[in-house]
């Protein structure tokens, strides 16, 4: 029902929307959303009921799967055992899954899918009202992206998931190409559809796996809970962080999404900062009951979320669009979520449930202060006439009094300053690092982890204010395309962005500190999960973490604090370094070395194997009958006298025969 | 084998090797002839030399099978006429003279026509023919104004293979024919089969040994030779009798004393021909024939009614009947028959008419 | 001994089937080809009336009577097409129309008639147009 509701606006505007809704498109969606995001928190609210209600040690006290259809079937699904493997039997329902993580998931997605909705009907107007071209396509793809996430997010089999998957990875495509006049916005559609198409095969791949060893089963039941681990276990979940890495853009498939801000503002906040590149955290944190039984790949996980938010976090240091600013940001703080849920070992102890909890926790976190960074960036984009170059505005915070307030609480979110959202849901990933390295095999490996954790911390503090104080403090400049008439969004954008404040700035400590709203205990009702009782803070790293975002904080004021221009002033005398950052460590000039490149040569290879050598073997066989039809060509000489003759000969022949047989 | 066939194999043999030495000759005395390049005059002798040996050698043997009576002298003539009519038509280098030639031929199939009791399709065949298409063509030969020898006259296509492809032709279905009518056909058949059949059936209704060896072996097993010769003297059907019935059946029909071994070898022989007879009767025409054609031609032939020579007959004026035939029989063909003569003389019309625009072809 | 009998007569519609065949197939001038066809037809109607003769049954008779009509039918419709064939090509040759061969075979070209001695051939006869005094040679005031 919840995912229901905005396909069907979604299809309402496809349908109806070019020709009778034109601007007013934007209905549909809105008001499924709205409808979706009521039924999903009845429905948080019923899980939660039951969640505290149910005694643990109920095999499955807050998870409720509901089956719709059968989707299809395949084989004899009576048949088990043995004889089940070789028959193949397939059983394929649509069924989805109500349970702490997906509900949160489903209230988070239809909730800031809404307001981003509301806030595109005012962002995809010019300045006097007037709708853009492609207006109701826009509200179709995002409908339908709140759709297929929903599906992906509620799903309760890997089919399911999987076409809810491929269903936001089309609207993504969709919607990054909307300006598909723009040469640059096509190009990074395609880059983004093709990059997350190789972690999607991985992904795919690592399903069927998974399908095989646990004795052909489809619902998370049967996958997660496997009774014998095999080999192919530790593979299968390799090829799904693979996926997981394609979807949530980290190294080393984390290209796409700087240059997926092509799209529309409200797409990036939406689909590449708040939902869709989560679905990667979301899968993982689906898949941890097996994750956590493979170390090994665990320890990829960290290692791959660790470098992949350094990195980032470098290259952001250099950015000087506000808009791949916040692009980069994302991908850093999917990093501390990976890193997060690599911690989650040893199925056991309490640290898988820690792990989910805190990558959870940071994903709403995030999803608020990122989608309000997001919004507040499209805020000054809409203003500015489309100008997000550092280099050319400054000083806004008179321009635009709502929107800088927006950006400040959301930077100071995320560079984790307290009591702002980023600070509690960072600190519980350093501090679930922290614990996994008392339990790991390696612990030193994970200390390690940890002490760049806080240093990208610090990072993200430091580019994060960099970017704030040039946009908006300073002296004020315009970009000309403005004319010196810049204004305040209209109504329907601030709104929005206000509520959104308000979240980002309090849902750290609700969902941390209070009770009711405990992202932890919430979640800690899932089943099959050991749980820790009392919580402690890790007054450690809290130190460590808060006194690293603050410094990064001071650290940019002292460079940043007059608002000068970015030309003069060098934070750091690595000319080298810089250099480095401001490319983007090179990652696309070596992805073009190194893969497409010999790509290409492979490519000439085949094509003249497969003309020359193919194509002649082919020839050649073509060449023997050819070579007979040459015996007999000459018969069809076009002289009717010989054709009647060859047709007396037969007869003759065939009369000869007659008689001799009778 | 038995003495019978032995002189039946040389009779054949002897026929056979005459009537192919005839088509030998035929054949080269039509390679010869027909027009090639480089064809000199002298090779005309050993053309109607090779030709009149042929037909000789075929007069001859038509002469010794057949007796000797007018209707066999007037085939011979009118054979003669029409074959050395087409002849001409064959290798004629000049066209009229063709289209003459082939008027002798329909004037000459006339004469076979009439023998074969048809005046009506005789004499239509003669004013079709001779009247209408050979003297149409006559003037399209001179619409064309042909005024010297062409190529086309003079040049054959492919005169050996040609020549070899029809003779081979003539010789299959001549031997086939001659396989066909090894003897007297007429003879031969179901009437022949019916009566011993029924002789047969009533021999079995006899209880007395001594009565029934009168009736049905009189000495010499006189039921099952009669039959064999019903059959053809030859063939499927008489192996079958020889292997089933008189492997055992001569010996048990002569020598056997025991009443109910004859009368089961009879019942045996009396299966073979019954089984003969709804064979061939696959052969005859199914559903309904013309009531007005004479006899039906579902009837064993042993029923038609014969003239005196014992073929059956056909009246001279059977015209008439022809007439009533094909106006209430077959009057529906007739009508479309008309129909097609009228759809053709408006399509040759048009084929032939000046096109306004010029139709390059 | 015995009379004539159904075999004589197949016998006589074969080979005039056959000769009729060989014209119609060795002989290039299309007027001997169509008179060759007839011929076979002459063959096909001789065994038809034996067979009806030595069924004492009329239909054959009748049938013969049939071919006798679409004979006529074909005589109409083939002269027509002789003349427009002679028309496009100035020639009776029907091994002039030979478009119909595979489509890189060379045409089967025949020798040129000036190979061959004039002397030899013999002019035809000229039929003059009906009602109208022939033109003699050399004498152009007539026309």
């Amino acid at each position: 029902m919840i995912p229901l509701m905005p396909l069907v606006g979604g299809l309402i505007t496809f349908l109806i929307g070019p020709k009778v809704l034109r601007s007013q498109a934007h209905l549909p969606c809105i008001l499924a959303g709205v409808a979706s995001f009521a039924i999903s928190i009845v429905a948080l609210l019923e899980v939660s009921k039951a969640a505290f209600a149910a005694n643990p040690e109920l095999s499955n006290p807050a998870s409720v799967s509901i089956t719709y259809f059968e989707w299809f079937r395949s084989g004899d699904p009576n048949l088990v055992g043995d004889h089940l493997r070789k028959v193949g039997s397939l059983k394929a329902e649509f069924s989805l899954r109500l349970d702490p993580l997906s509900s949160a998931m489903a209230v988070m997605v239809t909730f800031l899918g809404t307001l981003i909705a509301v806030f595109a009907t005012g962002y995809m107007r010019d300045h006097h009202s007037k709708v853009e071209a492609g207006y109701s396509r826009f509200f179709a793809c995002v409908s339908l992206f709140i759709g297929s996430m929903l599906m992906l997010v509620l799903a309760d089999n890997v089919l399911v998931l999987y076409a809810g998957w491929e269903g936001v990875g089309l609207c993504s495509y969709l919607l990054i190409g909307f300006w598909f006049e723009k040469t640059s916005a096509s190009l990074a559609a395609r880059k983004a559809f093709l990059v997350t198409r190789l972690g999607d095969i991985a992904l795919f791949i690592g399903l069927a796996l998974l399908w095989i060893s646990s004795g052909y089963r489809l619902d998370f039941d049967g996958l997660l809970n496997l009774k014998n681990y095999d080999s192919s276990v530790g593979l299968a979940c390799f090829l799904l962080f693979i996926g997981a890495c394609g979807k949530s853009a980290q190294f080393p498939l984390h290209v796409w999404l700087p240059d997926a801000m092509e799209g529309p503002t409200p797409v990036s906040a939406l689909i590449h900062a708040a939902t869709m590149v989560t679905a990667g955290v979301y899968l993982l944190a689906r898949f941890m009951p097996l994750f956590a039984t493979v170390p090994d790949v665990q320890m990829v996980v960290v290692g791959i979320g660790t470098f992949t938010s350094l990195l980032a976090a470098l290259i952001a240091l250099t950015q000087t669009d506000l808009k791949r600013i916040l692009a980069y940001s994302t991908v850093s703080q999917l990093g501390y979520m990976f890193m997060a849920l690599g911690s989650g070992i040893k199925m056991e102890s309490a640290l898988p449930m820690l792990a989910i909890s805190a990558a959870m926790f940071h994903l709403l976190t995030h999803a608020f202060f990122k989608g309000l960074l997001f919004l507040s960036a499209g805020s000054v984009m809409h203003a500015m006439h489309h100008v997000i170059d550092l280099r050319r505005i400054g000083g806004l915070r008179k321009v635009l009094p709502v929107t800088h307030l927006a950006f400040l609480f959301g930077a100071l979110a995320l560079a984790g300053i307290p009591p702002f959202a980023g600070f509690w849901s960072k600190d519980e990933i350093l501090s679930v690092v922290h614990e996994a390295s008392k339990s790991s095999n390696y612990p030193e490996y994970y200390i390690f982890m940890w002490a760049v954790g806080i240093y990208v911390a610090f990072l993200t503090s430091f580019y994060t204010f960099r970017a704030y104080l040039l946009a908006f403090w300073g002296d004020c400049k315009l970009p000309e395309e403005v004319h010196g008439a810049a204004h305040e969004s209209p109504i329907s954008m601030t709104l929005p962005l206000m509520i959104i404040s308000i979240f980002a700035v309090g849902i750290g400590f609700a969902l941390s500190n209070l009770t009711p709203f405990s992202i932890e205990g919430f979640l800690s009702k899932m089943p099959g999960y050991v749980v820790q009782v009392e919580h402690h803070h890790d007054w450690l790293t809290v130190g460590f973490a808060t006194g690293a975002g603050v410094v990064g904080l001071f650290l940019a004021i002292a460079f940043y604090g007059k608002g000068g221009t970015l030309s003069e002033q060098t934070p750091l005398k690595a000319n080298f370094a810089i250099e480095l950052s401001k490319n983007k460590f090179f990652f696309d000039e070596i992805y073009n070395k190194v893969i497409v490149t010999p790509l290409n040569v492979t490519f000439v290879i085949a094509k003249v194997f497969d003309q020359y050598i193919l194509d002649g073997i082919v020839d050649l066989i073509a060449h023997f009958p050819k070579m007979i039809a040459q015996l007999f060509r000459p018969i069809q000489n076009g002289l009717v006298q010989f054709y009647a003759l060859a047709m007396v000969l037969a007869v003759t022949v065939f009369l000869i025969a007659l008689a001799r047989s009778m | 084998m038995n003495n019978e066939s032995w002189i039946y194999l040389t009779n054949l043999s002897l026929l056979f090797g005459l009537t192919n030495l005839s088509l030998l000759l035929g054949w080269l005395s039509i390679y010869v002839a027909l027009p090639k390049r480089g064809s000199i005059g002298s090779s005309n002798f050993l053309c109607y030399g090779f030709g009149f040996i042929s037909l000789l050698i075929a007069g001859a043997q038509v002469f010794r099978e057949y007796s000797f009576n007018p209707e066999l002298v007037l085939f011979c003539i009118f054979s003669f006429f029409s074959i050395v009519g087409a002849t001409l038509l064959v290798v004629s280098k000049n066209p009229a003279r063709g289209a003459l030639a082939f008027a002798l031929t329909i004037s000459s199939t006339g004469g076979i026509f009439l023998l074969l009791a048809a005046p009506f399709v005789m004499a239509a065949n003669i004013i079709v023919y001779a009247g209408a298409i050979v003297v149409t063509f006559l003037f399209l030969l001179m619409l064309v104004k042909q005024h010297h020898a062409d190529l086309a006259d003079t040049e054959c296509r492919e005169p050996f293979l040609a020549s070899l492809a029809g003779f081979a032709l003539m010789a299959t279905i001549v031997s086939i024919l001659t396989a066909a009518f090894p003897s007297n056909s007429l003879t031969v058949n179901r009437g022949e089969v019916e009566r011993v059949l029924s002789e047969t059936k009533v021999a079995l209704d006899i209880s007395n040994l001594s009565e029934l060896k009168v009736k049905v072996i009189n000495g010499d097993s006189y039921v099952v030779s009669r039959l064999k010769n019903a059959f053809g003297g030859s063939g499927y059907w008489v192996e079958r009798i020889e292997v089933e019935v008189q492997k055992n059946g001569t010996v048990l029909l002569n020598k056997s004393e025991n009443i109910d071994e004859i009368k089961s070898a009879l019942n045996l022989m009396l299966d073979i021909g019954t089984e003969y007879l709804k064979n061939k009767a696959l052969l005859r025409p199914e559903g309904p024939v013309a009531s007005n054609a004479g006899a039906d031609p579902s009837l064993p032939l042993a029923k038609i009614r014969k003239d005196k020579t014992g073929r059956p007959a056909m009246p001279a004026d059977n015209t008439s009947f022809l007439g009533k035939l094909l106006f209430s029989d077959q009057l529906l063909a007739v009508e479309l028959v008309g129909l097609l003569l009228l759809v053709a003389t408006i399509g040759a019309i048009v084929i032939v008419r000046k096109l306004p625009t010029k139709v390059s072809l | 001994m015995m009379v004539l009998d159904l075999k004589a007569y197949l016998v006589l519609g074969a080979v005039l089937f056959a000769l009729g065949m060989i014209a119609f197939i060795s002989r290039r001038n299309m007027i001997t080809m169509f008179l060759g066809a007839e011929l076979m037809l002459q063959g096909v109607a001789i065994n038809f009336l034996a067979f009806s003769r030595f069924r004492g049954n009329l239909q054959g008779q009748s049938f013969v009577l049939f071919i006798l009509s679409v004979a006529a039918c074909e005589a109409a419709i083939a002269m027509a097409l002789i003349v427009i064939l002679y028309r496009a090509k100035r020639s009776l040759d029907v091994s002039k129309w030979q478009d119909l061969r595979e489509e890189d075979l060379e045409p089967n070209e025949d020798l040129e008639i000036m190979a061959i001695d004039d002397n030899q051939i013999q002019p035809m006869p000229i039929l003059p147009v009906a009602g109208r005094r022939p033109v003699k040679e050399g004498d152009a005031s007539h026309v």
